[in-house]
């Protein structure tokens, strides 16, 4: 069995620290050319737009990439709303 | 194993070499800042006191403390925000602001004294401006730059986050999807269970009751999983508590058991006392006699 490590894993998988700073980039990216409209996207619409950034990871890998990108928008859009409540 | 794209910005940052950003700027800028606040945090003490070990000891307080508490509340990054937003549920975190607080106003107070007792500054009427520039030199430039965590403890941190909110999600979802075998349930209660004996009905509601309470125990499973590897406690409300499925369950219950099948059911009973009493009421004979004894 596979063992996913914080730098290392045994297997096919990435490492939890490569995941989380593909997750990051490529949200910093999909923000970058959609600014506020990746709010509205759904994890199907981000895996879409991904596919092509991760089309070689494993299937349990691009799963968890997907996650932590539309996971990271939701969290900004938590904020952004918080920071509206607070300026009414 | 690695991801192709990731591999590719490695590469491309390697081969940008160092960059002189406006973030290495700030940081030079820092470094020379917290010098400065050394040299005259230590003129301020060092009048303050002729004991030179608490003259320095009060010089390394007013020099390292007010940025490093600053730091925890000025996030610079998307997860330094979330983070801030999880630890400011905690004690530690209301004792940094407070801390913070004080040790800005005590920076404020003495420069303001320090600057007010220069000739010239008092005269040109800029104390206030100087006293806010030592501030930013000496407290929010240094504390911009400094992050309150190692970034391994600030993914630790956040994957936590993560494991919590995933357990939020799944709670939510189980309670969706039970909420719709529920309502199904109700459906068919309505439509087909008529068919069925009496034994096989308090079957049918022991096996939905037993349904919920083992859903209950999976997510009682979760938690306590979670609350191990993340430390965090989750408050576990049970769905049988959950007002809307305990409506759910009470009505294919009553669906289920207090038919007309089974005589001695609560429902029935009082049925039954109902019936017996507009009965004796509309009864024509009894009527007719009540009326001639009145004669």
């Amino acid at each position: 069995m596979a063992l996913r490590g914080h730098f290392y894993s045994t297997g096919k998988d990435l490492p939890e620290t490569d995941l989380r700073e593909l997750a990051d980039l490529l949200a910093t990216q999909l923000y970058g050319n959609l600014e506020r409209k990746v709010y509205g996207l759904s994890r199907q619409d981000v895996g879409e737009l991904l596919t092509a950034y991760i089309e070689d990871l494993q299937p349990e890998d691009q799963r968890s990439v997907v996650w932590l990108v539309w996971d990271l928008f939701q969290e900004g859009l938590r904020i952004e709303m918080g920071q509206r409540r607070r300026a009414r | 194993m690695s991801s192709r794209y990731l591999d590719m910005v490695r590469g491309q940052r390697r081969k940008s070499g160092v960059a002189f950003t406006a973030k290495t700027g700030l940081a030079i800028l820092a470094v020379i800042a917290i010098c400065g606040s050394a040299a005259y945090w230590w003129g301020v003490q060092n009048e303050l006191t002729s004991n030179k070990i608490v003259a320095i000891a009060f010089t390394a307080i007013m020099v390292l403390a007010p940025p490093s508490l600053v730091s925890f509340l000025i996030p610079w990054s998307p997860a330094g925000m979330l983070l801030q937003k999880i630890n400011a549920r905690t004690w530690g975190y209301t004792v940094i602001t407070v801390a913070a607080l004080f040790l800005l106003y005590y920076s404020y107070d003495i420069q303001y004294a320090w600057w007010s007792a220069q000739p010239v500054v008092q005269q040109s009427g800029y104390v206030l401006p100087q006293v806010l520039v030592g501030i930013i030199g000496f407290v929010i430039i240094p504390a911009l730059l400094w992050t309150p965590v190692t970034s391994d403890e600030l993914v630790e941190q956040v994957r936590q986050a993560h494991l919590v909110k995933r357990y939020e999600l799944q709670t939510q979802a189980d309670i969706a999807i039970l909420r719709n075998t529920l309502l199904r349930a109700q459906e068919k209660a309505l439509i087909g269970f008529a068919n069925l004996t009496v034994q096989e009905r308090e079957e049918l509601a022991s096996v939905m009751r037993g349904l919920v309470r083992g859903i209950d125990g999976t997510m009682r499973e979760i938690a306590t999983s979670v609350k191990s590897v993340s430390g965090a406690t989750i408050p576990f409300s049970s769905l049988e508590d959950n007002d809307q499925i305990k409506g759910y369950l009470d009505y294919i219950s009553e669906a289920l058991n207090d038919t007309s099948l089974m005589p001695n059911s609560a429902n029935n009973s009082a049925k039954l006392a109902t019936q017996g009493q507009s009965t004796t009421a509309i009864r024509p004979t009894q009527q007719y006699a009540e009326d001639r004894r009145n004669y």
